[in-house]
């Protein structure tokens, strides 16, 4: 099988009954971020990263030195007051460090912007509200397009470094949900290829270690899985007439029929991912040596 | 060095005070946004500019002020902010307790203080000034603006010896606003504005408190032995130019400077630099001085003017001029 | 080069509104494996006669899956056993609705060199389906599946989009539902074409044609980047900005001579078209050779039309390079005669007038008369 990614909780014995794999690591506890590295690398596994969800803000965070090292993506709910990040932007700095905040609060497109200036990679994420569209379209540009070096915001960094002109780029892996990539497993070692399948016991393997002999291009979960946006034509939906439609792949579907927002952003979007590529082709690069 | 307005509203209502038009025009609800301060301060640094000025109206009134100011230190600027020192206790305890360990080259003050005898205010504002002055005090450096002919600077010599301020003053010229009614120093007082100045030449000598005197001030009117003073006590002399500071608005808008902030106004997106901005508003100006030179009818004829050693005069003077003039003027200078 | 429009059955699992096709009468659904040997018996045989022409076949139909994977693997079998020397001339490739397609054709196909696929797909209700009421929600469910299969298999695709009358209200849609498929090659816009038994309801004339181009193409103008390959579009920029003609074949003006279609029952007439509409015959293969099938006299009246043309209702015109009076079967069609420009003739000049010269700036000068 294609080499994928498993995202699994903190579980040592888990770790152990897997091995050579990269793994995306669910910790309960913040104070798993010193230990995680270590447990995982002495199962013979590699750490893409450690994934926490902070109910609170960012803020709230004692940062520590330890952790730099530890590939770290923090769910928060805000960032929190800027002095206090402001007195631990030294270590913030100097982390490996992704901050993922919900779009869910008008401040947050703010935040993500002032991290990102500060040299910390920050990341979008969409919930069931319906986005502040022109806020996501200004937070894009400045992501894709401001000429000052700062530090990525995602999706829209990562769908600019893969984005195919002629082709369709999708960002779920941002969110490690794209079953190309990755894979998920609970405790017990089921695995699935979503994390909400992974809830509702939807399993292409009931076991971690059949994972070895498995195919994955034959089955049919992950074939469903890989041509689920197809529905989208077959059923005529409104995303299939999109303009933005290789940008966003249904992503905002939920919100196609009652308002033009997403179409905007979604073309917007790619008339500026078009406008990006175009000019750095334009860049003259360096002879080599 | 570029300014930045936090606000476009002021807790004082100065005389002289030569924002007010900008200001009326503006609306007081007008406050920079986050997103614009990161946007000015990439500009900036994308300009190899390490330095930036805030100001207002009063920049602390902002609710952010604390959080831009600490933004901006941490993008490794270094930061004056123009202030009037009056706020209530809460923030300047909020304030002072942020701000404190700031080292004094990377954060500096410059409070902007009225005589409380000739311009005066209420008990509870010179309270709140002083309040700010003792909290601040070396990272403070008192900015004077002479309006009226008899001005009198004791109570700054004070001031700086009282609360430990920087040993220097800021002295500004309150210049015209082309088209308004403010109050400003008529071009044949400066004469003796620059005599009274120089008769407290025993108290910057005494209390070793430097003098910089801000721009408008003609190079004529000063004579040798008194430029000779100020090059012996400040180590670099007097400057007598005249040229774009620029302001940015919180809207992103930008002007020359206050008195011709009518003059075209311009957008910060429509440049890339701040060597374009600063090249657009020279032309400006150069167009405003290639139908007059100077304040004064010689300057036509000055070769320290031509040589770019004196400026003439403020170009507000004479912007004011072509105002009440008849229309005799380049359209394009009159804009 | 000789070209082969392959058809081993007439019969197709869809019943789309504009294809004449099934409406012919035939009576024989599926070509023998018999037939199909003598076929590349008779390939083998022009080569060896023509030695330095390529030869392309292109499976046609009907739906040519319909045969199912052994028939191609029994395709391959002959070619081997006939055309050892020859093969190396031999191209494949296929034109089918993919709705049958799965993982059983992969291999198969992969040994004909088949690596890419020309299909068609309307994502307007009841043009494109089975049956009576023409169900076309369930065949793009089956395309969608057979497409899905080709892709992940490796298999390129190009589509033809038929424009019909229910396409004229709405172009972008359809522009942009279609690209949004992200077809891998080339995606043409053609107009639906009929020959005596038209359909009113879906019919157009030129002049919609063109304007449902026009309509669209300053979009593609704007994005050549984003939308790569559409034609009509793609090559009239050619022809007209850099002076590249690349023709198919009614444009060509040497259709004449290079084209040739056998049914199921060895049957050889001109084109597909020809053959759909039942017209232009050379005799069956099991009587002639290729040679003789190409050297018909048929042919020679084919021939002769640009001469004609030239002279008459096409002289002087400034398009004739890159059209020579359109596809001769149109103009029979029309005229019942051959010696006569396409009824078509203002789908090209229409556009190139109304639309491409006023929007790209750009005026056509044809380098050579």
């Amino acid at each position: 099988m294609n080499p994928r990614i498993i995202v699994c909780p903190y579980n040592r014995s888990l770790f152990d009954r897997i091995s050579n794999q990269i793994l995306v690591v669910q910790l309960n506890d913040i104070e798993q971020i010193g230990s995680v590295a270590q447990d995982v690398s002495h199962s013979c596994n590699d750490l893409r990263c450690a994934v926490i969800n902070w109910p609170s803000s960012l803020a709230d965070i004692q940062f520590k030195k330890e952790w730099m090292t530890v590939p770290l993506a923090i769910y928060a709910t805000e960032m929190g007051p800027f002095r206090f990040i402001a007195s631990q932007l030294n270590i913030l700095q100097q982390m490996n460090l992704r901050v993922y905040l919900p779009l869910n609060n008008p401040i947050n497109y703010t935040e993500l912007r002032i991290l990102s200036s500060l040299g910390i990679a920050s990341t979008a994420v969409f919930v069931s509200k319906e986005p502040e569209w022109e806020a996501l379209t200004d937070l894009m540009t400045y992501a894709v397009m401001n000429y000052y070096p700062h530090a990525p915001i995602d999706p829209f960094h990562y769908v600019a470094t893969k984005f195919k002109p002629d082709g369709y780029t999708g960002f779920s892996a941002v969110y490690f949900s794209d079953p190309t990539k990755f894979l998920h497993i609970n405790h017990a070692g089921n695995v699935s290829l979503s994390s909400d399948d992974l809830q509702c016991g939807k399993f292409i393997l009931n076991d971690i270690c059949e994972l070895d002999d498995f195919e994955i291009e034959n089955c049919p979960d992950y074939q469903e899985a890989l041509n689920e946006w197809r529905t989208f034509f077959i059923d005529n939906r409104k995303c299939s007439i999109c303009q933005g439609w290789r940008v966003c792949l249904g992503r905002f579907s939920q919100f196609a029929d009652t308002s033009l927002g997403c179409e905007n952003f979604s073309t917007e979007f790619l008339e500026i991912l078009e406008q990006d590529k175009m000019i750095g082709q334009k860049r003259i690069s360096l002879w080599q040596l | 060095m570029p300014n930045v307005l936090f606000t476009q509203s002021c807790v004082r209502s100065c005389p002289y005070c030569f924002a007010s038009e900008q200001m009326k025009e503006s609306d007081p609800n007008d406050l920079l946004s986050w997103e614009n301060l990161i946007y000015v301060s990439d500009f900036l640094k994308s300009s190899g500019e390490r330095s930036i000025s805030v100001l207002g109206g009063e920049p602390t009134l902002h609710p952010d002020f604390l959080e831009f100011i600490i933004y901006l230190l941490e993008r490794d600027f270094v930061v004056r902010v123009f202030t009037s020192g009056i706020m209530a206790n809460t923030k300047l305890d909020k304030i002072t307790s942020a701000l404190m360990n700031i080292p004094d080259e990377q954060l500096t003050f410059i409070v902007n203080l009225n005589n409380p005898s000739q311009t005066p205010s209420s008990l509870a504002e010179t309270e709140s000034v002083k309040r700010f002055l003792s909290m601040f005090g070396t990272k403070v450096m008192c900015g004077f603006n002479i309006y009226r002919v008899d001005f009198e600077l004791d109570f700054l010599f004070q001031y700086i010896n009282c609360f430990g301020l920087k040993k220097s003053i800021r002295l500004g010229i309150a210049h015209p606003i082309p088209g308004a009614k403010n109050i400003y120093i008529n071009i044949n007082d400066i004469d003796h504005v620059i005599a009274r100045l120089m008769n407290y030449v025993p108290f910057f000598e005494r209390f070793r408190i430097r003098p910089s005197i801000d721009c408008g001030f003609p190079l004529c009117r000063f004579t040798d032995t008194q430029l000779g003073w100020f090059t012996r006590h400040t180590g670099s002399g007097a400057k007598f130019g005249c040229s774009p500071v620029f302001d940015i608005g919180p809207d992103l808008r930008i002007w020359s400077c206050f008195p011709l902030s009518s003059y075209y106004k311009r957008s910060l997106f429509e440049f890339d630099t701040i060597g374009d901005i600063y090249r657009f508003f020279k032309e400006k100006h150069r167009m405003i001085r290639s139908e007059v030179g100077g304040i004064y009818p010689e300057c036509d004829e000055c070769s320290l003017r031509e040589d770019e050693v004196c400026s003439g005069g403020c170009v507000a003077h004479l912007l004011s001029i072509f105002k009440d003039e008849a229309p005799v003027r380049m359209p394009v200078v009159c804009q | 080069m000789a070209t082969l429009i392959f058809k081993p059955t007439l019969e197709c699992n869809s019943n789309c509104a504009y294809c004449d096709v099934v409406k012919s009468k035939q009576y024989i659904k599926f070509m023998s494996l018999d037939m199909l040997e003598l076929v590349f018996i008779r390939i083998d045989e022009f080569l060896r006669q023509n030695d330095k022409d390529l030869f392309d076949i292109t499976w046609h139909g009907g739906e040519p899956l319909l045969m199912g994977p052994e028939y191609f693997e029994a395709a391959w079998h002959y070619q081997e056993k006939h055309c050892s020397q020859t093969s190396h001339r031999i191209r494949h490739q296929m034109q089918t609705n993919l709705t049958l397609f799965t993982a059983d054709f992969v291999s198969s196909l992969h040994k004909l060199g088949i690596n890419s696929f020309g299909t068609s797909y309307d994502p307007l209700p009841n043009i494109r389906g089975p049956g009576e009421e023409i169900d076309s929600t369930r065949y793009n469910k089956m395309f969608m599946q057979g497409l899905s299969q080709a892709e992940r298999f490796g298999f390129q695709w190009g589509m033809i989009y038929v424009v019909t009358k229910k396409s004229l209200e709405s172009p972008f849609d359809i522009f942009y539902h279609l690209t949004n498929l992200n077809p891998s090659g080339s995606f043409s816009l053609n107009p639906v074409l009929f020959y005596n038994d038209c359909r009113k309801d879906i019919e157009i004339t030129p002049e919609e044609y063109v304007d449902f181009l026009g309509a669209i193409f300053p979009v593609w103008w704007k994005n050549q980047i984003r939308f790569k390959n559409i034609e009509p579009f793609c090559s009239l920029t050619n022809s007209i900005q850099k002076g590249i003609y690349r023709l198919c074949c009614g444009d060509s003006g040497h259709c004449s001579s290079a084209y040739v279609n056998i049914g199921p029952d060895g049957e050889c007439s001109h084109c597909g078209r020809s053959a759909d509409w039942g017209f232009l015959s050379y005799g069956n293969i099991r009587d002639n050779s290729l040679n003789q099938i190409f050297a018909n006299p048929k042919r020679s009246e084919l021939a002769a039309r640009n001469a004609v043309l030239f002279e008459t209702e096409c002289s002087n015109c400034r398009f004739w390079i890159m059209c020579h009076g359109g596809c001769p079967l149109d103009s029979f069609s029309h005229h019942k005669s051959f010696m006569h420009k396409t009824s078509w003739c203002f789908a090209k000049k229409g556009f190139i007038e109304n639309y491409f010269e006023p929007i790209t700036g750009i005026k056509f000068k044809p380098n050579e008369k």
